[in-house]
């Protein structure tokens, strides 16, 4: 007996240990293993400054995220802390998945930017931290554009101009110009909200797209592709193809996010060489679309309080500018985006994308308003199936346009009472 | 014990399929008659999801859309058996042509999509191309409906020949050869010697590929998933809605109702299938 008490001492001891001890599941989308340095030393730090508490990061691939997430939520070991691209957080509130983090966030002692803030806000209720932002610019194949007897100074600006200049670039060269995804998860929403004509009205709970100016707006645009100055595919492929058409050399320009450079470096190295940047386009309004990644604490998380301040840890200004300085994205609390980093000159393709993205910052928001709405992805595809019933003919503009509000409208108003 | 000794074999494969296929089975047959929640406590709500496919619009579409699909099946089974007869002399030739019209069955389906949708793109595609060369205008092969339907056909055959002219050829391997000679020296034409001898002798082989083919053209997904994902709901198939709804909306008690009755459609298709050939037999 006098043998065993010691080590059934330690076996109690380190029973209590293992029981003081709590492990953090995070995961994020598709950051490893290009960013495991940076989530090592982060989580080291973080483990260090707050001894008992464990994390353990899970890196899922983006497209298998949502339902993994849903998956182990069923089997009961969802994780602690996710992240998500803000477009999901409104389907996953609408499920209860969060905690609420509107305390939390107030008092961390650094300010995220108004506009990322209100894509993590619901009902008043913060349910994510925003965490890295991107906003568009406007990419182009110098090589082309001189072959087609254009200069730099021919690039389009305006909503306006981008369809002259399709039309021209297609005469001149019987090529297309741009690959813009429009009739599926159409990118027009973000072209009618840049020229100042909403989705929907500011409550959500009306579609406000078919006014005289909406249509016509729309209208041009499928003008254009009943015309041929689009790809016949661009009402059904969606956004992700983007990249792929500039960087297989079939089009001149794409509107996409500075962080894509990187893939285009990679994966074309001949056509990165030839790729010029320059801004967004823009509409009326001059307002940019703003894409958000954010974090998440789920409200079936055992340790809400660790898994906050986890949260909080990994978004602060000092995380993220490191962060950001490790791509081409953008840090979402203001203290991170003072940082001269974001202004610096033109030392490359990348760093000149990196400061016109964040010259724009301030000007993007949602645009895409529908985006806030626990149906989003009814309204997305209604919206998009019009765009296509329109461009194929098989309604006018006004038609598709009409229709989607309507069924748009019985679905906003369905969940207003 | 020896009694017992059969079933005890038996129960390995028995476990498997309980687990892996009526426990699942089961479970979506439950769902279908709930609000599922993934963060809360799920909702009985009765018949209310299959309430809902009634007057649901999306569905009646890619209901019919899959039943035009099942078009493929005779056209298939022609198609397997000409490809069959012409290949199963034992000479060399004949060994690299089933290699060649077996290739298709082999070959990833990610990589196919690629393929196809190469061919049929509409402004730089192959089939435009060629169809240009005999003065004929562009085909919306991708965005139009129903044309967009006979491109998804035309994979799925290209991709199911091979499979079943394998199977075509191992049911002509069980033909007595003497049957045929015995039908050459009484003057049988090969047409004759196909209508009257071979496939009255592949009728089970017919039978089986009937009752396949068919329930895999209800059960069509993979090729529009990879060829047609962007085209609107209603230009595709059940299977693709029943994605849709449980695994882009997450709505799975309503998901869980489609299952239930693409289950059935198959089962009663199937019956019907294995019914007629019985009788005609």
């Amino acid at each position: 007996m006098k043998r065993l008490l010691p080590f059934l001492l330690c076996c109690l001891i380190s029973c209590g240990q293992q029981d003081a001890s709590i492990t953090i599941e995070f995961w994020t989308l598709q950051l490893s293993p290009t960013f495991n340095d940076y989530f090592s030393s982060l989580i080291a730090e973080y483990e260090r400054q707050h001894p008992g508490t464990k994390i353990r990061w899970v890196d899922v691939p983006y497209d298998a995220a949502i339902q993994k997430l849903l998956s182990s939520a069923v089997a009961g070991n969802a994780p602690d802390v996710v992240n998500l691209s803000a477009d999901f957080l409104s389907k996953f509130n609408s499920m209860n998945a969060f905690a609420d983090l509107t305390g939390d966030i107030a008092r961390c002692g650094h300010t995220f930017l108004p506009n990322a803030l209100a894509l993590c806000t619901f009902d008043g209720k913060v349910v994510a931290a925003p965490w890295y932002l991107n906003t568009y610019v406007l990419l182009y194949n110098k090589q082309l554009l001189t072959e087609a007897g254009f200069s730099e100074k021919d690039l389009p600006r305006t909503y306006g101009q981008l369809i002259d200049f399709i039309k021209q670039y297609k005469d001149r060269t019987g090529k297309f110009a741009l690959f813009w995804n429009i009739g599926k998860d159409s990118y027009l929403p973000m072209m009618l909200g840049s020229e100042g004509v909403a989705m929907t009205d500011s409550q959500i709970t009306k579609a406000t797209f078919n006014t005289e100016r909406g249509i016509k707006l729309v209208d041009q645009w499928v003008e254009l592709y009943r015309k041929g100055y689009l790809q016949s595919e661009s009402i059904i492929k969606p956004g992700s193809t983007i990249v792929e058409s500039y960087q297989a050399g079939q089009v001149l320009m794409i509107m996409t996010g500075p962080v894509f450079l990187s893939r285009i470096r990679t994966n074309a190295p001949t056509i990165y060489a030839h790729t010029g940047v320059a801004p967004a386009i823009v509409g009326s309004a001059g307002t940019h679309e703003l894409a958000a990644m954010s974090v998440s604490v789920l409200s079936t998380s055992k340790h809400k309080q660790e898994a906050t301040d986890f949260t909080l840890f990994l978004t602060n200004p000092r995380n993220q500018l490191a962060f950001s300085k490790l791509t081409t994205t953008y840090p979402s609390v203001l203290e991170a985006l003072r940082d001269t980093f974001f202004t610096s000159s033109a030392a490359n393709l990348e760093t000149t994308a990196r400061a016109l993205g964040a010259a724009q910052l301030p000007q993007a928001t949602r645009l895409r308003s529908h985006l806030l709405h626990q149906d989003f992805d009814v309204l997305r595809d209604s919206f998009d199936e019009a765009i296509q019933k329109a461009c194929l003919g098989t309604l006018s503009t006004r038609e598709a346009l009409d229709r989607a509000a309507g069924e748009w409208n019985a679905i906003l108003q369905k969940n207003v009472h | 014990m020896k009694k017992l000794l059969p079933y005890l074999f038996l129960l390995p494969a028995c476990i498997l399929l309980a687990v892996f296929v009526l426990y699942p089975m089961m479970q979506v047959l439950s769902f279908s008659v709930m609000r599922y929640s993934f963060f809360g406590s799920n909702k009985f709500v009765g018949i209310e999801n299959y309430a809902r496919l009634l007057t649901d619009t999306d569905f009646w579409r890619t209901f019919l859309n899959s039943m035009l699909y099942i078009l493929v099946t005779p056209v298939l089974m022609i198609v397997s058996l000409v490809l069959a007869l012409s290949v199963r002399q034992s000479i060399r030739k004949a060994a690299a042509l089933r290699l060649v019209f077996f290739l298709p069955v082999v070959t990833p389906i990610v990589v196919v999509g690629i393929m196809w949708k190469w061919i049929f793109a509409e402004d730089t595609g192959l089939m435009n191309y060629l169809l240009s060369l005999l003065s004929i205008s562009k085909v919306s092969w991708l965005t139009n409906y129903p044309t967009n339907i006979l491109s998804v056909m035309i994979l799925t055959l290209w991709r199911g020949f091979g499979y079943y002219m394998m199977i075509f050829l191992a049911g002509l391997a069980l033909l007595p050869q003497e049957i045929e000679e015995a039908s050459v020296l009484d003057g049988a034409s090969p047409f004759q010697q196909v209508v009257h001898i071979i496939v009255p002798h592949l009728k089970p082989t017919l039978l089986f590929m009937a009752v396949v083919s068919a329930s895999s053209a209800i059960k069509l997904f993979t090729e529009i998933y990879v060829l047609i994902p962007g085209v609107p709901m209603n230009n595709k198939t059940l299977v693709a809605y029943l994605y849709r709804q449980a695994f882009e909306r997450f709505d799975f008690g309503y998901g869980s109702a489609l299952a239930v009755v693409i289950f059935l459609l198959t089962f009663v298709f199937s019956y019907a299938n294995i019914r007629i050939m019985e009788r005609r037999a």
